[in-house]
């Protein structure tokens, strides 16, 4: 016996992979985007500790350029945590699943 | 960067806020300065704002793909000095009295550079509330979905 209301689906599936598997292969891997932003957050940790070290050692006396530095690299550690976090949800989710 | 723009932005003005405030430091400290390099007494100086230019390279960047730019901060055009005449005032012991006893003083108000000294420090804190706005809104986006 046929459900024809689940073959419809399934042809929804086949179109909808062959799609997929273009803008897959097209656009960059996620694992190199979380890279990406990794080196983009020590980059600003670096930039911070250096004005910091520049402003200890009297290089500068611009005390809201240490604050300011310091805070961009807060806020880029917080997004990339952010979307850890959130990779890590979706992990468990699907390890959760009933099998 | 997109989301650092706004801070880049406070952070010049914080800058130029912070040199201006220098400036006036300078205008009180010299306020009975009769004698500079040049020999006159010393002049009042201001700051010159200017809007900071977008840097040509931004142009030529992805980012110029954008249809509205919202600049990058504000610049000192330059410390433009006072050009209102001296201040006269007799005093004959002085030593910078010319023959008819007369000192010419600075032209600096102390009560203009106190006006002043309270407007920086006000344009200062607006500054640092702006930055604070946009770190609170960078951190309020991500706690979007949580």
């Amino acid at each position: 016996m046929a459900i024809y209301g689940v073959e419809a689906v399934r042809n929804i599936i086949n179109a909808s992979e062959g799609v997929n598997i273009k803008k897959a292969e097209e656009s960059l891997s996620f694992k190199d985007m979380i890279i990406d932003a990794l080196k983009n957050v020590n980059a600003l940790e670096q930039e911070s500790i250096k004005i910091t070290e520049d402003f200890i050692a009297g290089k500068h006396d611009n005390i809201h350029s240490v604050m300011i530095a310091s805070e961009k690299a807060a806020i880029s550690l917080q997004f990339v945590m952010e979307v850890r976090n959130k990779v890590l949800d979706a992990y468990q989710e699907i390890m959760r699943m009933q099998v | 960067m997109g989301l650092f723009n706004s801070f880049n932005i406070s952070a010049s003005a914080l800058s130029a806020q912070r040199l201006r405030m220098d400036i006036i430091s300078q205008n009180i400290a010299n306020v009975n300065t009769t004698r500079t390099q040049d020999g006159t007494p010393y002049r009042r100086k201001t700051v010159l704002f200017q809007e900071k230019e977008v840097p040509f390279s931004h142009y030529l960047s992805r980012e110029s793909r954008e249809k509205y730019l919202s600049g990058s901060g504000v610049r000192v055009a330059g410390i433009v000095e006072d050009t209102s005449p001296f201040k006269e005032v007799y005093d004959p012991s002085h030593p910078d009295a010319d023959e008819n006893g007369i000192v010419r003083m600075p032209n600096v108000e102390i009560i203009t550079e106190m006006v002043n000294m309270i407007s920086a420090t006000r344009a200062y804190e607006a500054n640092v509330t702006a930055l604070n706005s946009s770190k609170s809104m960078a951190l309020k986006a991500l706690e979007i979905g949580r």
